[in-house]
């Protein structure tokens, strides 16, 4: 495998129900994703985005197919990792639609607790906050609690949270759907920056086309089954 | 390392402080309920320890004086006195009477001992104020709430008796307070008849006005005598029924309060469910209301444990503070009990130990639901 390769998929499969009553949603998708992609994830309502991202996300069991994440083999027919929250620790982020920021846990605190949770040394964590809040132009905000935060600056933050355990892969649940236009552009403008910076790769459900413009790729359900589009 | 816990209640403090002194106030009658408890188990013993005999001759075939009825003939101490390994022997009556005194009603247990015995009634170290009783007729001593002070002339019967002593925390077995006066007098109280009774008796072919009856018959022990031996043989030789002072307090505490106790008891521990009840029912709902941030933290990659620790940290900390203010509470309001509410901190330490243990079963609803609740519910709104 390629040491470029953040996510590869083959084959991968989810159903729900068994005999007369089977529904299957994804059936044989395939791709695979390069390190420091922005890629958009667009379909209909009920189509399955959110059972992808959350098979992705390693909260939801595949039926059959095969998922890696960076070199590391997570799911073939069954699942290769012990501790799936462990997995997510390090290896991926989430953005969501609202910012889901822990109330009672000031910015700092919202941002270190996945790296602390990892076992990563003060002296480790301290510097690399700083420089992703300092990217983010956040950081006068460190020890704000979210109350204190517009929206635009909570789903910053939750940018940053999701930086803060340096993943292979981030998954944003249309991280813009609570933010209007002006703000939304600046946001996925932001995304594709840390993706080519931060050299991580950021999947992004949304259902705004005017968004797409900004994406590398765009990945299409159509018939249970997903489409590559790569943008020029 | 983050201390979720430490951090959710910082956030809401004040929310938190009022949860726990509601539940707070809630032990605090737990505590309350064994202090009465105690209460009653300690006045129950405090008037047979206060006189100081090692024997109590009652008559036959009863448990009193307290227990049951007793009447003895007052005569009787004379044989007590001379049986082998007997010191002194005294008449003793018990009798109680509703009072009232400045607008305030109470119940009073009038105590007629032998003031110029020498088996002592009244425990000096309790009189606060005055002299025991030191003439045969009149005086009387009173416990401190009765509220008469001293010098104070107080009706009972038909006569006025002057207190010339009062004294603190003495009680009858049944909590009452207690008033003094000389044998005499208490035999006049208790068996002397109006004039109408007595030519009504007459008529009957009745005689006499005081037959010199008394209740118990008190006596000493010789140094160097078993009391329980000297018990028994007193028992055979006089057809009396005869208990050692330690026989006494048994059958004030199983007889008398058995039932009572149990019933407190009962009280208590259903209490003490109910408390544990609506600890596990806050801690519940507390992580209902963090349904949303559980998920969140479960699939960003946060294990159970660190979750579950947090609602086990936050269970423990309101059982502790609703420890607190619950003793708080029972301090403040147990002063204004009419009986004697003995609050001991054994017991209070022991109800600590029980509600900390319970918290952190009742946090097993707490963690249930974290464990139970999928992380997918953070995506997709």
């Amino acid at each position: 495998m390629s040491n470029n390769i953040a996510l590869k998929i083959e084959n991968l499969s989810k159903s729900f129900g068994k005999g007369d009553s089977e529904v299957t949603i994804i059936d044989g998708a395939s791709f695979s994703l390069n390190k420091g992609e922005f890629v958009s994830l667009v379909a209909p309502s009920g189509t399955g985005k959110t059972i992808l991202l959350m098979m992705l996300g390693c909260v939801l069991e595949p039926t059959s197919g095969k998922i890696t994440i960076g070199d590391e083999v997570v799911y073939d027919n069954k699942w290769k990792v012990k501790d799936d929250r462990k997995l997510r620790r390090k290896k991926i982020g989430f953005i969501f639609q609202a910012h889901y920021l822990i109330p009672f846990l000031n910015i700092e605190e919202n941002i270190t607790l996945l790296p602390y949770q990892n076992g990563e040394s003060k002296k480790v964590v301290q510097p690399r906050i700083e420089k992703i809040m300092d990217y983010l132009d956040m950081k006068e905000k460190m020890k704000s609690m979210p109350s204190q935060l517009s929206g635009g600056q909570n789903q910053r933050i939750a940018i940053a949270r999701a930086l803060a355990n340096e993943p292979d892969i981030i998954l944003a649940d249309e991280p813009t759907a609570a933010l209007d236009r002006h703000r939304a552009v600046s946001v996925v403008k932001m995304l594709k920056k840390i993706t080519r910076e931060q050299n991580v790769t950021i999947i992004m459900v949304t259902h705004d086309d005017r968004l797409l413009p900004y994406c590398d790729k765009i990945l299409h359900i159509k018939d249970k089954k997903i489409e590559i589009e790569v943008n020029p | 390392m983050i201390n979720l816990a430490y951090k959710d209640i910082s956030h809401s403090l004040s929310k938190f402080l009022i949860t726990a002194m509601s539940v707070g106030v809630l032990l605090g009658i737990v505590i309350i309920m064994i202090g009465v408890y105690r209460g009653m188990v300690f006045d129950a013993e405090v008037l047979v320890s206060d006189i100081k005999a090692d024997i109590w001759v009652v008559q036959q075939d009863t448990l009193g004086p307290f227990a049951q009825t007793s009447k003895v003939h007052e005569d009787l101490k004379h044989q007590i006195s001379y049986q082998e390994g007997i010191k002194e022997a005294g008449a003793i009556t018990f009798q109680t009477f509703q009072m009232e005194n400045r607008g305030k009603d109470f119940k009073v247990m009038l105590i007629g001992y032998d003031p110029f015995g020498n088996i002592e009634v009244i425990d000096n170290k309790k009189l606060i104020a005055g002299r025991v009783i030191e003439k045969p007729h009149y005086e009387m001593v009173v416990s401190q709430k009765t509220g008469y002070s001293l010098g104070e002339s107080v009706k009972l019967g038909r006569e006025y008796y002057k207190v010339v002593g009062v004294t603190k925390d003495t009680v009858s077995n049944s909590g009452d307070y207690l008033i003094y006066t000389s044998l005499q007098d208490a035999e006049v109280l208790q068996f002397t008849y109006t004039n109408e009774r007595i030519r009504s008796d007459e008529k009957r072919g009745i005689k006499g006005t005081n037959p010199h009856l008394v209740n118990a018959i008190i006596a000493q022990t010789k140094d160097g005598f078993n009391i329980t031996t000297v018990a028994r043989t007193i028992e055979q030789t006089t057809h009396k029924k005869v208990f050692t002072k330690e026989e006494q307090k048994i059958l004030l505490l199983e007889k008398v309060i058995k039932k009572s106790s149990k019933q407190i008891g009962m009280f208590t521990v259903i209490l003490i469910i109910v408390s544990i009840v609506i600890i596990a029912l806050i801690i519940y709902t507390m992580t209902l209301e963090k349904i949303k941030e559980i998920s969140i933290l479960k699939l960003i990659g946060i294990p159970n444990f660190t979750i579950s620790m947090m609602i086990i940290e936050e269970t423990v900390v309101l059982g502790i503070l609703a420890f607190i203010s619950g003793n708080i509470f029972a301090r403040l309001v147990a002063g204004g009990f009419p009986k004697r509410i003995l609050l001991e901190l054994s017991d209070a330490f022991s109800l600590f130990v029980i509600i900390l243990i319970s918290s952190i079963f009742a946090s097993l609803f707490g963690i249930y639901k974290v464990i139970k609740t999928d992380p997918a519910q953070a995506i997709g709104g």
